[in-house]
């Protein structure tokens, strides 16, 4: 995908989308598809005949203590294989932990009632944003990458709760990780930011501007909802304006690789809007592109 | 406290209500849960509640699957503002009830029915209906989908159906509702329409697998909900007259038959031919 002015701009895989790629050849640069996805449903990858495949993931738990079980493993490192992924989307965050902390006396009492001393909540959790965890996803990244034989993104979670014991801002925690890892990349999901700007009373364009731009390799785009009070990540609903204005932004100052919308979770998404916001975020990169010096 | 010790206390909150639930049981001095109290203490009441309206959320996702199912009942709740609020209701029991693995569709659908009932029962808002009957559209769509052909047992009868009929009785337009939500074109100021009517299911049992939705005037639907319970055109005809319908007399029932019968909802036999 390198060597592009404009970045791939390509969709997460449900449903409809291999009618949509083969109805309307040039809509679709690539196609992200879960790891997870692809261990229910091996099926989807043939969709790479068509588009290239960009792989995803939320099984790492890269902040987390409990790795992935090795047979899982094994399974990642293939995918990276047969679809040829330029690199792998990951979330900062964690999805599992084990409750086994040498730490606490009472540690039977304690954490004893979860089966394995595991809690596994099956979805990513916006870490503690601290020295020791950032050391540990420095240390995780680098090591899957070495694993694996392909970059790891890592991607901004959406941020819904403070976890105690953080001593850094999402935005810190990027910056510091980047600079621990010159090379590595980063997943920028704009929806995830505007809901983390949302939820934390912060300005999402002068956040946006905080962030290592340059080292954004691939942009998320979905919708949001709020509602209870805190905004929610929503792949059911369509991007609002603010996304696509963060977007511009962003393309003004950085060449991002792949753009990516994640309108995934409902297979009877309309696919007219979906193209017409694909067609939208085509004409800012070619805008954006054109205007950036060589 | 470690940051694994916070994650792990954060994580156990998400995924065992029980412990959640006695973290925020602030109110009981006589606590015996020690590490609930840790979260207590950590978190606070204000992130304890987030955290489970965080539950809430990760339940909703994880019912993505049943979305194809229920997409603008899932809908609908999410534009009314209470699809995170029910969900975090709901946690509990849909995290027990798949304990031992993935829940089939259909149980998973009883389940949810039956949560969803409980919520709306409780939840006070006059438009409760609308995500009721929201709901009773799309689940009867989908049942009438999981029908095999109509049973062999009504074959030779005076008039048979071609296919599954159901009839519902609606206070609100739900075609309305599920039009826009699935064009993302719903506006709650517009699109809840209180109205009542009757609407038709029907799957026939040829040509497309999908059931198809009409809404018949109130004397179609009470001809076609009753047409084939009568030998002759006739019988029927005397029935609706003790209805005080006499202005439909036989001729008139033929007729409507026939024109049932060119359309493709029913098969009729030689006593409903003239």
């Amino acid at each position: 995908m390198s060597g592009r002015n404009c970045p791939s701009i390509g969709v997460a895989y449900s449903e409809y989308v291999p009618a949509l790629a083969a109805s309307r050849a040039k809509l679709i640069d690539h196609v992200e598809i879960p790891f997870e996805q692809l261990l229910r449903a091996p099926e989807v990858a043939k969709i790479g005949d068509d588009v290239s495949i960009i792989l995803h993931c939320a099984s790492l738990s890269l902040a987390g203590d409990a790795p992935l079980p090795g047979p899982l493993c094994e399974k990642l490192a293939e995918w990276t294989r047969h679809t040829q992924t330029p690199w792998i989307g990951e979330h900062l965050a964690y999805v599992r932990a084990d409750g086994r902390y040498l730490e606490f006396a009472e540690h039977e009492a304690v954490f004893g009632a979860a089966e394995d001393d595991l809690f596994d909540v099956g979805y990513t959790i916006s870490p503690q944003l601290s020295e020791p965890i950032l050391e540990r996803v420095v240390e995780a990244t680098a090591r899957w990458e070495e694993r694996l034989g392909a970059p790891i993104l890592l991607e901004n979670g959406p941020m819904y709760f403070a976890m105690p014991g953080s001593t850094m801002t999402q935005v810190q925690f990027l910056n510091e990780y980047s600079a621990r890892r010159p090379d590595a990349g980063l997943l920028l999901d704009l929806s995830h930011l505007v809901i983390t700007c949302s939820n934390l009373r912060l300005d999402p364009v002068e956040t946006l501007m905080q962030l290592p731009l340059e080292r954004v390799v691939e942009v998320h785009i979905s919708g949001m909802r709020e509602e209870e009070g805190i905004a929610w990540d929503d792949h059911t609903e369509p991007a609002s304006p603010l996304i696509f204005a963060l977007l511009e932004h962003l393309l003004q100052r950085a060449r991002p690789e792949a753009v990516t919308f994640e309108y995934n979770w409902d297979s009877a998404f309309p696919t007219e809007l979906l193209a017409q916001d694909l067609e939208r975020a085509r004409r800012v990169a070619e805008i954006a592109s054109a205007l950036q010096p060589a | 406290m470690t940051p694994d010790a916070v994650q792990a206390l954060v994580a156990r909150c998400v995924t065992d209500p029980g412990f959640l639930r006695r973290a925020r049981d602030t109110v009981r001095p006589a606590h015996e849960d020690a590490a609930a109290r840790m979260a207590a203490d950590a978190l606070g009441a204000d992130e304890l509640e987030r955290l489970a309206r965080f539950r809430g959320f990760i339940t909703k996702v994880k019912h993505n699957a049943l979305r194809e199912r229920l997409p603008h009942t899932l809908g609908l709740m999410g534009a009314l503002g209470m699809e995170i609020a029910f969900f975090k209701a709901f946690s509990p029991a849909y995290m027990a009830a798949r304990r031992a693995g993935p829940l089939p569709i259909a149980p998973h659908l009883e389940l949810f029915a039956e949560m969803l009932g409980e919520f709306l029962a409780a939840w006070q808002d006059s438009r409760a209906s609308a995500v009721a009957e929201t709901f009773d559209h799309e689940r009867t769509a989908f049942e009438l989908n999981q029908l095999g052909p109509p049973s062999a047992g009504i074959v030779g009868a005076p008039v048979r159906w071609l296919g599954h009929v159901r009839w519902a009785r609606r206070s609100v337009d739900v075609v309305q509702i599920c039009t826009q939500l699935g064009a993302r074109r719903f506006d709650l100021s517009r699109d809840l329409v209180y109205r009542d009517h009757i609407l038709c299911y029907w799957l026939s049992e040829q040509g497309s697998k999908a059931v198809s939705v009409f809404e018949p005037d109130a004397l179609t639907a009470l001809l076609l909900s009753k047409i084939d319970r009568y030998d002759t055109p006739k019988a029927m005809a005397d029935d609706l007259a003790a209805l005080g319908l006499g202005t439909l007399d036989a001729d008139a029932v033929f007729d409507f038959a026939a024109d049932a019968e060119r359309r493709g909802f029913v098969a009729l036999e030689s006593a409903w031919r003239r």
